[in-house]
């Protein structure tokens, strides 16, 4: 309440004609007569309705005290032009001394609100500055075929996607450990990540530098300035790049040389004939023309999903055979918009994992690999990326990323790969557990 | 002395110069402007209301008039930003006029009325909102037209001010909640007017109240249905609860 009224509306209708307002009461206690006395009375109710009720509804913004402007602002007026009648009641003898204090007095708050108005923050283009940061990096990224996400924490998500054209994702909490661990799981393939933090300027001392994260990650500071005048708040923003394997399959595969055990989540060699069974999927989506045909099938391992809000058109699966890339059947997983996925049942639990799949397909197809964790005992399934890749040609491609899963109780895990924006031919899926040293 | 036009003429170009002049020196968009800029882009491009809900999750209705008068604007040919800022930069400009009127009606004083309309023209705090394309000028603008007619109804008893300032009341509710309190304050003058002023008779009284109302439950439904604000809710209320779902559901797979 005292914050409400010391602070939040005094703002809202600038200081100056808070004092005025003020003034005005002075100036009544004083003259112990006002003109129009029942006008102002009205308006005096008017005021007391509003404060009341920005009050009771605890105002956040200086901004819901905007319609208080109008008594001020006449209010205001009023003490600058009654002001050397009531000099001259408490002053009788220096009444020369304020002959054009009326003039005098509102020249001077029109020079103060002037000065208010063009005194310009220094750290006012720190926002275009970070943007066409992030613009440059995302030119000279697309030029090097790779993607940028961007991680944002503080109030501004809204208006970095308008200025540098991506959404961001808003990270909730800040604290080193909590960035570490995001960053340490952030496996997303060809994707470089932009870390975008509008902090305490205390809490700078917070060094994103020093962070232990996996070797693997190459963090730098891009941009780091206070946000505004008041220099509580500081903006940085860093670039970290993953250096996650997504290469061609030609080239040596770094899971060749490992000696970690691998697991059999299952493969797609075993299809059968009837998969309405395999698909989690609502009744007008099993209408389907690919349910009709008789010679269709699916992977005996395994569920696919889609979100309800896809049509018949916009997603297609069938088991390719002429173009496997490796034994008789490959996925053929195509979808235009929404996520389409493929999980498999096997139950996994907690542990360090490497999860592989081969990949060819239409160039720009996004490719993801999750694993999703299922809590039994509110029948709750939470999805985590494991890595994602946008394919680049039409080469075969072998997309990897690792993760550390920590399950409690009776809960598992399964791991699946999900397409969109193309199609893609998916084989050779493996998961590997990684033994720390 | 010259004539309160020939000042107020010059007052008003002083705002249009320290807005433009703000303007220039910090064209940054506030946070909430970008939320405003795009749900006007959203009913300009489906051309109808249901695209600002889908820019705003948590929203069931948004008060539509200063969106609707943004998107009114681009189809003259202009960009959002460009419709946002006009418009704001025009309504700003005209608050200092509105300034004026209220305060030579409540203190009968024409240097009072134009030391106000001076300051309404230099404050900070309105030469702000003036650039930036949020609700806050329309509501100050609709607000002020709403007072002032309450106070020429307050001064002056006549029907047409009542009845004026029932319609500024309902278009200042389709900008801001917060408009509806001045209802309450309507309702609160006129439950003490008529023990208050010897001359203002309960029927007096009654019949300005029930014209105030009816003016002002008048054009809200009137503008409601022009804007097709609430033909649109009416007809896509359920699609837009099973879709909102949807979206939700997206998110939650996403994360």
């Amino acid at each position: 309440m005292f914050e409400t009224l010391i602070n939040t509306i005094p703002r809202g209708i600038n200081e100056l004609f808070a004092i005025g307002s003020i003034t005005f009461c002075v100036i009544c206690l004083v003259r112990k007569k006002i003109n129009n006395i029942r006008f102002f009375l009205y308006v005096l109710i008017f005021v007391l309705l509003v404060l009341c009720s920005r009050i009771i509804l605890e105002i956040i913004s200086s901004r819901y005290v905007a319609i208080l402007l109008y008594p001020a602002i006449i209010i205001t007026s009023y003490s600058c032009l009654n002001i050397k009648k009531t000099l001259r009641l408490i002053f009788p003898n220096k009444y020369i001394i304020f002959r054009h204090i009326q003039c005098l007095l509102i020249a001077v708050i029109c020079l103060i609100c002037l000065g208010q108005t063009f005194h310009l923050d220094p750290y006012r283009n720190v926002f275009f500055e970070t943007s066409n940061i992030i613009k440059q990096e995302v030119l000279k990224l697309k030029r090097e075929g790779k993607q940028i996400e961007i991680w944002h924490y503080g109030n501004d998500s809204r208006r970095i996607e308008y200025y540098t054209g991506i959404k961001p994702t808003l990270l909730n909490v800040f604290s080193i450990n909590i960035i570490t661990e995001k960053i340490s799981n952030f496996r997303f393939a060809n994707t470089v990540l932009i870390l975008y933090l509008t902090i305490d300027a205390d809490a700078s001392n917070c060094d994103i530098n020093s962070m232990n994260i996996c070797p693997e990650y190459t963090i730098k500071q891009l941009y780091s300035s206070y946000a505004g005048a008041s220099r509580k708040k500081k903006v940085n923003v860093y670039r970290i790049d993953n250096n996650i394997y997504a290469g061609k399959i030609s080239q040596k595969s770094f899971l060749a040389d490992t000696k970690n055990e691998s697991l059999i989540v299952g493969d797609i060699e075993h299809v059968v004939a009837k998969p309405q069974a395999q698909f989690r999927f609502t009744k007008h989506i099993r209408q389907h023309p690919m349910f009709l045909d008789e010679s269709f099938n699916a992977p005996d391992n395994g569920r696919f999903d889609i979100n309800n809000m896809a049509d018949n058109n916009d997603f297609y699966y069938k088991t390719e055979n002429c173009n496997a890339i490796s034994g008789q059947n490959s996925l053929n997983m195509r979808s235009n918009k929404y996520l389409f996925y493929f999980f498999f049942d096997k139950k996994l639990y907690s542990g360090k994992y490497e999860f592989s799949v081969w990949v060819k397909g239409k160039p720009e197809t996004s490719i993801v690999l999750f694993y999703n964790v299922h809590d039994i005992f509110t029948n709750k399934r939470t999805l985590h990326q494991v890595a994602s890749f946008s394919l680049p040609d039409n080469n075969l491609y072998l997309l990897s990323g690792s993760f550390l899963c920590r399950i409690i109780d009776e809960n598992y895990f399964t791991v699946g790969v999900g397409v969109s924006n193309g199609e893609a031919i998916l084989d050779n899926f493996e998961l590997h557990t990684i033994h720390d040293k | 002395m010259r004539s309160d036009n020939f000042w107020l003429i010059w007052i008003t170009l002083l705002a249009i110069v320290m807005r433009l002049g703000r303007l220039y020196f910090d064209p940054l968009f506030w946070r909430d402007c970008i939320l405003y800029i795009q749900m006007a882009q959203q009913w300009f491009e489906r051309g109808s209301y249901i695209g600002v809900l889908d820019c705003d999750r948590n929203a069931s209705w948004i008060p539509p008039m200063s969106i609707f008068l943004i998107q009114a604007l681009m189809h003259i040919g202009v960009s959002v930003e460009v419709a946002a800022r006009l418009l704001t930069i025009i309504f700003g400009c005209s608050i200092p006029i509105i300034g004026y009127l209220i305060s030579k009606v409540i203190c009968r004083n024409r240097y009072i009325a134009l030391c106000s309309a001076l300051f309404f023209a230099v404050n900070p705090v309105l030469v702000d909102y003036s650039i930036q394309p949020t609700r806050e000028v329309f509501y100050l603008v609709w607000c002020g037209l709403t007072l002032l007619f309450i106070c020429k109804g307050i001064r002056y008893r006549n029907e047409k001010n009542w009845i004026s300032s029932g319609c500024f009341c309902a278009v200042a509710s389709l900008t801001r909640y917060e408009s509806f309190e001045l209802l309450i304050y309507v309702i609160l003058y006129f439950s003490i007017a008529t023990f208050i002023m010897k001359q203002y008779t309960f029927v007096m009284a009654l019949k300005h109240c029930m014209l105030f109302f009816l003016a002002f439950f008048g054009v809200f439904i009137l503008i409601s249905f022009l804007s097709g604000t609430y033909r649109v809710i009416y007809d896509n209320y359920y699609s837009y609860l099973s879709n909102s779902d949807k979206i939700k559901a997206i998110r939650v797979i996403y994360r």
